[in-house]
């Protein structure tokens, strides 16, 4: 049974601040060199985001080859994945080293989406339109009897 | 009386990272809203606080609002 829980895995995600000291052209490298690093850990990605560069609600610190640096924008981006739980120090460690990021946030998730459907709020409008089309079709006979009266009106003309 | 948001909605997680989500349940000030104005479940307002703290944390929040 120990060796069961020893074995369990769970589902992770990492969301990070990379420097922005990093050109767009060499984005692409590092975050391959992360995922790299991450797979050595044995991992099994789920999903990810590619960084994007976002203006920070704050301005923050990080001590980089021993010199304080302060960043007002980064680059965030995430990955899930799937990993043992003896894993997951390790991972931290690794993050904890690397100098391109700012700042990470490793915390337990589901496998599936946990973005909220911004659609599903918006559907309801929509649905209400078809009762305003009801009402005119209701009107409709109305319609078509001033429409005869009309026309016997010009038939006895 | 008000309806929890995240069971009208059928939401089921709420993620740091969906900060117009969680935009709505702060303050001018970016404090985070008390439950008798949010009307959300106890349940939900713990993952609501715990979400907004992560963003903040995450720099996608500001702690106060300039």
């Amino acid at each position: 049974m120990e060796n069961e829980t020893k074995a369990r895995t769970e589902v992770y995600e990492i969301g990070y601040l990379m420097v922005p000291s990093i050109a767009e052209e060499n984005l692409g490298a590092e975050v391959t060199a992360f995922k790299d690093l991450l797979t050595s850990h044995g991992v099994t990605f789920i999903s990810d985001e590619y960084p994007r560069m976002m203006e920070l609600a704050y301005e923050m610190s990080r001590s980089i080859m021993n010199k304080k640096q302060k960043f007002s924008y980064g680059y965030f981006g995430w990955v899930k994945f799937e990993v043992s739980t003896d894993h997951t120090v390790a991972i931290k460690e690794m993050m904890d080293k690397n100098e391109i990021f700012i700042r990470y946030l490793m915390v337990k998730t589901v496998r599936e989406n946990t973005m909220s459907q911004k659609r599903a709020y918006k559907a309801d409008g929509p649905r209400r339109k078809p009762a305003h089309t009801k009402t005119d079709a209701e009107q409709a006979p109305i319609d078509e009897e001033a429409v005869d009266k009309e026309i016997d009106a010009l038939v006895l003309e | 009386m008000k309806q929890d948001y995240f069971s009208s909605n059928n939401i089921k997680h709420i993620d740091y990272k969906d900060i117009e989500l969680l935009k709505r349940f702060l303050s001018p000030a970016a404090k985070m809203m008390a439950r008798r104005r949010t009307s959300v479940t106890a349940k939900n307002q713990r993952k609501v606080a715990e979400a907004v703290k992560r963003a903040r944390f995450m720099g996608l929040l500001p702690y106060v609002a300039k």
